[in-house]
């Protein structure tokens, strides 16, 4: 299992105005105790043989400060026990990147995700500081001290109405001028409740594939073996009947759990922080109780019962009914934007994979 | 042959079987995470050791 870790809970010094966690306080300085940290660490490493993988997470991260996550190597390395190879990744708005966190970064072998919307005018437009300033400017600098160390970070690009007209400009961004190898997108919509920090941003299905037809054409003309999207990775996964390699394709939410940096474990950042999803407080139970809970159990068979439009679908196995946070009504609803997958699946499938000169394909 | 479909072609074939998919078990009947990890390894450097730089992970960021 695979634990993405809030250290700081939603502590961060951004203040997104589409940022998921924008209805909870973002502005607390919070941090995952020592005590827990090591509680943590060392039951997780106790429980898991082989490769094992932790994931740090916020808010942003970054502001747990470099001794702290100095003490999560000290841990690690701790309670390493023999065959077990450690790796971390970190999502992180770079924003705080300087040269200490780069080489230590570097040192230790982490990945490194970073969220950037596009050009400066769609990055701009939501991703704020708290004097609702642009953080343009200073993330792309620290994407620039990271490659310094050797470090190519993955982007993930949020797509929202404000962007969604910019995708040929966005993606000209990206591989051109900033020469991403590999970035993915997520959705801003809200499939089930009003919004109440951004207005009229929530993108639909329709709009997602007008979008992807933009990105998916301009790929295909790059002709690039390097230039790796998420999205499209997946589409073409599903065409051509191998698993799809992300979570919110593969059916392997499950193999996730969260962990907050107050000790309350859920089983994705994603979805919402209702007592239904609480599997346990690692603060007073062990990891093994919490991960073997009646509630968790109960959680894995609701993700993965199919909804009855599924069980028709050819694309079922390739697709799994999407990330049970982006289900309309719930983790048993369906998910929302099952019309513009069935599209790229079948688009891959016919139009590309099919064709004599797949040179000549144009999905527009 | 567009090379970017190849691209992904190669990605997605090196990809080892993701035995979690619609995991609903106890953690003692876990089969661990070897398999997915070295979906993260062809991403990156596959040298096996303390870690490696590679690619951002794979998986929704915080800020969607």
């Amino acid at each position: 299992m695979v634990p993405i870790i809030k250290i700081v809970g939603n502590f961060c010094n951004l203040r997104c105005q589409y940022c998921f966690y924008r209805e909870q306080r973002q502005s607390s300085p919070q941090v995952m105790n020592d005590e827990l940290l090591e509680k943590f660490i060392s039951q997780y490493m106790s429980l898991f043989s082989g490769k094992l993988f932790f994931i740090w997470h916020g808010g942003e991260p970054l502001l747990a400060g470099l001794s702290f996550f100095q003490k999560i190597i000290y841990l690690q390395k701790k309670y390493l026990k023999k065959g077990q190879i450690v790796k971390n990744a970190v999502q992180t708005n770079a924003t705080l990147i300087n040269d200490n966190w780069a080489k230590f970064f570097q040192l230790n072998g982490f990945q490194v995700g970073v969220s950037l919307d596009g050009d400066e005018e769609s990055h701009n437009r939501f991703r704020k500081n708290a004097n609702r300033k642009g953080s343009f400017k200073i993330a792309v600098n620290g994407i620039k001290i990271l490659r310094q160390y050797g470090i190519e970070p993955g982007i993930i690009q949020t797509l929202t109405r404000a962007n969604l007209s910019k995708a040929a400009i966005n993606f000209d961004f990206f591989t051109n001028d900033l020469g991403l190898k590999s970035f993915g997108v997520n959705y801003f919509f809200s499939p089930n409740k009003e919004e109440k920090f951004v207005k009229n941003q929530s993108i639909s299905c329709k709009e997602l594939t007008s979008f992807f037809k933009i990105y998916i054409d301009k790929w295909l003309n790059l002709n690039n073996d390097k230039i790796r999207i998420r999205e499209i990775d997946n589409f073409i996964a599903g065409a051509i009947g191998k698993q799809s390699p992300s979570c919110a394709f593969n059916g392997s939410c499950t193999g996730y759990f969260c962990l907050e940096y107050d000790g309350k474990v859920y089983p994705c950042d994603r979805l919402p922080y209702k007592d239904e999803f609480l599997f346990g407080d690692l603060s007073n139970q062990s990891l093994l109780e919490i991960l073997n809970s009646s509630k968790r159990l109960i959680y894995a068979q609701n993700v993965n019962s199919s909804h009855l439009d599924c069980l028709k679908c050819q694309w079922q196995k390739a697709c799994h009914n999407g990330c049970p946070a982006d289900r309309k009504g719930g983790v048993k609803g369906k998910y929302y934007f099952c019309e513009t997958r069935k599209e790229f699946f079948s688009c891959f499938d016919k139009k590309i994979l099919n064709s004599n000169n797949r040179k000549e394909v144009s999905v527009l | 042959m567009n090379a970017a479909i190849d691209g992904a072609i190669k990605r997605l074939n090196n990809n080892p079987p993701n035995n979690l998919t619609n995991a609903t078990y106890r953690l003692n009947d876990a089969r661990g995470w070897d398999d997915q990890w070295d979906h993260w390894d062809q991403l990156g450097s596959s040298d096996p050791g303390w870690g490696d730089v590679g690619d951002g992970p794979d998986q929704p960021g915080p800020d969607r």
